[in-house]
């Protein structure tokens, strides 16, 4: 059995080589033209290339989303941008609209990767995607784990499953919520998440239940109970959703899930709630199993309210550590105080624990709280504290 | 250009001929959701005869998405239809079309996913591959339909440009769920036209939510009438399709009616305007400027 390739976003070059450096074995970045990211990347083909040799020098993969159902007037370009994808090393497009596809098959050697927002929910399809060229098909999100089972058994071609992140709660691409109701189209990357909204049900004219409480919004997807289920079936990659998410987020869900992934190889898999408290110290809404146990219940849906504090604050993020004066460089994400307890999170190490005393500014001055968002702040650590290391507040930290 | 609505009664055949329809669309029992009336099998086999004697033609809305255990049910279902000799199949899910290859019946195929058909180049592409047709997507501009009509090639295209606007289609049982969650058991909520969703920044919008075996499905507040755009587009589509689901039986005659004859287009209006927008014809939604 081969391990699952670890599959997380980047919504910027600082995410990029977060996600890599955490443990994922390959990223994936919407670019500006032709994604459903598009009006939030700033990732052009310079910051493209740059992401791509980062990788590369891992021997990791970058992959470029061109996902969006593109209207008339979206398509110039398209050649030209494909074939600047394939020449800086770009290692597979994911799209769904047919058109993007013939042309990335046409008009460059890179693998295309079939969009879940063609919403694939069987083995014919994805053998039919395979049969034209498709190299990996993103299952749709709405499968059973007894589902993904079948069409793995049945599939001739590599399966990508989400294991983590926002779900759509339509079928995705069959949406138009957004278009609707704010004018912004959801697939060309303008969703306004109207189905995260409060509405109010009436039947026959009679208001139902009470004002605004219907609810649509669903629990973010979490995996953990299904991770050894999914790396048995032989799924090609595990994909984290969250391109818009902090690179605090994408730190710990890759970190996490990275872990899981080699303690199921390692034959040392901790308890399961080991992994979801280690993720809760980032995730910020509830979080359940979607379709993996079959049709949802009120179990995966979020009728109340949709945000809950991480268990953890993050604090900082690591940028220098000077090893004779044990002195750590950090940029600061939020306000934080001298004399705390923090918690370090690093790549490949299980978090560690400190309490910090004098903080300082990089000129040296005393300082009571950390209040400026990006201001270096030193501090003596007598761990070592590296470039993109995580620096959370403790607010319950158990030592590993 | 074809008049396309869905047979709900088999004694309205001919008052629905008279009117101008010439495709009759019939759901089936088994792979068609947000359907009020659907048919069996030996309904289908005997609607397809009589409306063939009629020299009028028949297709087949198979309009859920197929899960794996739904793929040998699609299967089946082809081969029934194969020698019926019916004139069309919508399908909202491209496993159709490996399906009906393999009984080489893709030529009867009309892809009508809702959201995907958004530009003028897929259509290529499904020309590509053999079928009858493809149906424009709903959200997109008449400037757009316009640009795609003109430069389509063989294939046919059709729109749907009446009735009620599906704009979500989900697995979940929404209603059901939410009912569960806050005690409201004793309410029916299977295959009930008449619940609406209300967002209190919307205005005075209601929005239709109707939940089958299938799933969730929600719609536009409005219904869609192309009572003036038609003749833009008319000598360029091969279908235009008239959604009866949502319609009542009068409202349905009313409206195809009022394509036909240009003198019951002030009481259609006067009748019925509140219930009726254009749509997203002059609404252009996410422009490029954003998208950049």
């Amino acid at each position: 059995m081969s391990k699952p390739e670890l599959l997380a976003p980047a919504g910027d070059l600082e995410k990029l080589k977060i996600a890599l450096l955490y443990g994922a074995d390959a990223v994936y970045i919407g670019g500006t033209s032709f994604s459903l990211r598009a009006r939030a990347s700033n990732f052009n083909i310079d910051s493209i290339s740059e992401g791509v040799d980062f990788a590369h020098r891992l021997g990791k993969k970058v992959y470029v989303t061109a996902n969006m159902i593109p209207h008339n007037e979206d398509m110039a370009g398209l050649d030209n941008y494909l074939k600047e994808l394939e020449r800086i090393g770009v290692d597979a497009i994911i799209a769904a609209s047919p058109y993007i596809i013939d042309r990335a098959l046409t008009a460059t050697k890179m693998p295309v990767h079939l969009s879940t927002q063609q919403s694939v929910t069987n083995s014919f399809l994805a053998n039919h995607w395979h049969d034209y060229g498709i190299e990996r098909v993103v299952l749709a999100r709405e499968l059973s784990i007894d589902e993904i089972k079948t069409v793995s058994e049945n599939a001739k071609v590599e399966l990508e499953v989400f294991i983590h992140g926002g779900m759509c709660v339509s079928y995705s691409g069959r949406c138009t919520l957004s278009n609707t109701m704010t004018d912004r189209d959801a697939n060309r990357g303008g969703c306004a998440h109207s189905c995260r909204w409060h509405y109010t049900l009436s039947k026959n004219h009679q208001q139902i239940g009470h004002k605004n409480d219907f609810r649509m919004s669903s629990k973010d997807l979490d995996s953990v109970e299904y991770i050894s289920d999914l790396i048995s079936l032989g799924i090609s990659s595990l994909k984290i959703e969250g391109r818009m998410k902090s690179a605090h987020y994408i730190a710990t869900i890759v970190y996490v899930y990275r872990m899981m992934i080699d303690d199921y190889f390692n034959h040392s898999l901790k308890p399961l709630d080991y992994y979801r408290e280690e993720i809760q110290k980032a995730e910020n809404r509830e979080t359940s199993h979607g379709f993996f146990a079959g049709i949802t219940t009120t179990e995966q849906q979020l009728y109340n309210d949709d945000l809950k504090l991480p268990t953890q604050d993050f604090i900082a993020i690591g940028l220098d550590y000077d090893e004779v004066t044990k002195i750590a460089t950090v940029e600061q994400r939020n306000n934080f105080k001298p004399y705390s307890t923090i918690e370090i999170i690093s790549p490949n190490k299980l978090p560690e624990i400190i309490e910090i005393a004098e903080i300082t500014d990089i000129d040296g001055n005393t300082l009571d709280t950390a209040r400026h968002p990006l201001q270096k702040i030193k501090f003596y650590s007598p761990i070592p504290i590296q470039k993109y290391d995580m620096i959370r507040m403790c607010k319950s930290c158990k030592n590993h | 250009m074809k008049f396309v609505t869905n047979l709900y009664y088999e004694q309205e055949i001919e008052h629905l001929i008279t009117l101008g329809i010439s495709v009759f669309l019939l759901n089936s029992d088994c792979l068609t959701t947000r359907a009020t009336r659907v048919f069996s099998r030996d309904e289908i086999k005997h609607l397809v005869h009589i409306i063939h004697q009629s020299n009028k033609e028949v297709y087949i809305n198979l309009n859920t998405m197929i899960h794996e255990s739904d793929v040998v049910v699609a299967q089946t279902y082809l081969e029934f239809l194969k020698p019926l000799n019916v004139d069309g199949i919508i399908i909202f899910d491209w496993t159709y079309f490996p399906i009906a290859q393999k009984l080489n019946m893709e030529n009867l195929l009309i892809f009508q996913p809702s959201t995907l058909t958004t530009n003028l180049y897929d259509p290529w592409f499904y020309e590509s591959k053999g079928i009858k047709g493809m149906t424009l997507a709903r959200e997109i501009t008449l400037d757009a339909i316009s640009i795609i009509l003109q430069n389509k090639k063989e294939i046919e295209l059709s729109v749907v440009g009446h009735g009620i606007q599906p704009m979500f289609y989900s697995k979940r049982p929404l209603i059901k769920n939410y009912f569960i969650e806050k005690n409201l058991n004793d309410i029916e909520y299977l295959n009930q036209t008449d619940f609406v969703l209300e967002e209190s920044n919307r205005g005075a919008s209601k929005y239709p939510i109707y939940e089958d075996s299938f799933g969730t499905h929600i719609f536009r507040q409005n219904k869609l009438e192309s009572i003036d755009e038609i003749q833009s587009y008319e000598t360029l589509i091969s279908d235009f399709i008239i959604e009866r689901f949502m319609m009542s039986d009068d409202e349905l005659y009313d409206s195809i009616k009022v394509y036909h004859d240009r003198r019951f287009v002030d009481e259609f209006r006067s009748r019925y305007q509140k219930e009726y927008d254009s749509g997203f014809y002059y609404k252009q939604t996410n422009l490029r400027s954003e998208v950049k």
